[in-house]
Formats: C-alpha cells, structure tokens, sequence
C-alpha cells in the first residue's frame, strides 16, 4: 500500500464524500487532510489487498461520524462555496438537494454519497459502514427513492418561496 | 409500485445486476422507465465538482509523507533549536551590555580610594 498513490487516487473522492456529507469545505478539507495523515500513521497494519478503497472510505467515514456526534446536530449538507458549485447549475435544484440530504437517516445518506460521490462497489461499501451487500442495496434503493420523492417536494416549496 | 423492480433498477444503475436480467421486467412494467429517469436524476444532482484547495493538497501530501518517526525528528529538531535561540538571545544580551551596566552600577557604589579622601582636608570646629 503506497499512501501517495492512494492519495493521488482517492483525495478528490474522499474530498468530495465528505463536502457533501458535512456541508462545509473547511471542515471537509480537515477530514481529508486526517484521513490520510492516519492512512500513513496505520498503514504498516493494513494487509488485505484489494480493499484499499473501502478501508480508506472507512477512515473517512469514521472521522466524519465522529465529527457529526461531536456537533450534536444534524450537519447541513450543500456546496457552501460558489467558487465550487455543484454540477447542477440550478439553484433552486442545490437549494432542494440540501434540503433532501439533511432529510435523509444517516446511514442511508452515508450510503448514497459513499457510492455516488465515493464511487465506492455494494461490497466495498458494506465493508466500510460494517454491514451487508443485501443490506446496502436495500439502503440505497430507500435512499434513492426518499431522495426522489423529498426532491420533488422540496423543489416545489423552493419555487413556490420564489414566486 | 413494484418495489423489488425498482431495487433492480437501482442496482442496475451501479452495475450490481445484470442488464439482462433488470431491462426484461422494466419493459413489461408501464412505471419503470420514469423511476429509472428518478434514479438518474437524483444521482446527476449529486454530483460536484468541487476540488480540495492547491494549500490543502500540498499540506496533505507532505503530511503523508511524514512518519511518526519523521514527526518525532522534527519535534527533536524544533527542541535544539529553541535551546539554540535561546543560549543566542542570552549572548546578545550579553554582547549588548548587560553585565556591563551592572559592573558600571558596582563600580558606582564603591566608595572613593583611601588615597582621593587625604586629598580633601575637612576642617572641623
């Protein structure tokens, strides 16, 4: 396992995962920063080759969770910086994604972002939030589907604060 | 709603099943094309594009390349060089007179040499 090639791989996923997971970029460039600050620091015990992405992913979710625990609220979950706005160039549509993903249980959020923003298999994922490939694909078809039917509650109450 | 249909179709979309299997049940189901077009929106919407700041990659990087061990050598680093700026001040002090002006107060409190009194004769009534 070399950290700098894990890094090279994997920072901008990690980053990623955890700015739509915390909804703030400096908090979001922190988690990443340690995330692979403990890669190095425990990365004489890592011997399971092939799962390097899920373990990264779970060092990463950990420090989010505990992170989250420690705000004891629920984070809000946006693109806070306009000099990095999100894919979508519709406003109200970002406005309704926040509003959706601070909706959503954690663990179905985590397992949304941590397979569209982590690009992370249903077998990697089941390894970094500790469950099963079954139970991963249950969790994010009800994510999916609360995330579709919440978005388009919530882009009507975005366009109907608009009129 | 058929739910174990759209379970595929989700599935489908992350490439966990295969096509075959999900797109002969999603034809015969008249509801399957609009999940299928939820699915997908709701993962474009996901999408960021955001990137880490150039300082916080650089910062990263170089905290990956440090060990424990290297950490440690720097903290050791850090500690001479605080007792070597240290000792340094202390010279400057030095260099800059501060014992000098302590002799200087000595030599202002000593009494007069015996020999410049007998010069000054005191009469007294």
């Amino acid at each position: 396992m070399d950290p700098a090639d894990l890094f090279r791989r994997h920072h901008v996923a990690v980053f990623r995962y955890l700015l739509r997971r915390t909804g703030d970029r400096t908090v979001a460039e922190e988690l990443m920063q340690e995330t692979f600050v403990r890669v190095v620091r425990h990365g004489h015990r890592y011997d399971e080759r092939g799962r390097e992405r899920a373990w990264l992913f779970s060092i990463a979710y950990t420090l989010v969770a505990n992170w989250a625990r420690d705000r004891r609220r629920r984070p809000t979950v946006a693109p806070v910086d306009p000099q990095y706005p999100a894919h979508s160039t519709d406003a109200a549509a970002s406005l309704a994604l926040e509003r959706v993903l601070a909706a959503l249980p954690e663990l179905d959020r985590d397992v949304l972002l941590l397979r569209e923003l982590g690009g992370l298999d249903y077998a990697e994922i089941a390894e970094t939030i500790g469950g099963t490939v079954a139970a991963v694909r249950s969790r994010l078809h009800r994510a999916r589907t609360a995330a579709r039917s919440l978005l388009a509650d919530a882009s009507t109450a975005v366009a109907g604060e608009r009129r | 709603m058929n739910t174990e249909l759209d379970e595929a179709l989700s599935a489908w979309i992350d490439g966990e099943v295969p096509s075959h299997d999900v797109l002969l049940r999603a034809i015969a189901q008249p509801d399957a094309l609009a999940t299928l077009r939820g699915l997908l929106e709701v993962r474009a919407l996901l999408q960021t594009d955001a990137l880490p700041s150039p300082a916080t990659v650089a910062a990263t990087q170089a905290a990956s390349r440090s060990s424990r061990r290297s950490i440690r050598r720097v903290a050791g680093a850090l500690r001479v060089g605080v007792a070597a700026m240290t000792l340094l001040t202390v010279g400057i002090g030095i260099g800059l007179g501060w014992p000098r002006g302590r002799t200087a107060a000595v030599e202002w409190a000593r009494p007069p040499a015996a020999d410049l009194i007998a010069q000054f004769t005191f009469e007294t009534r």
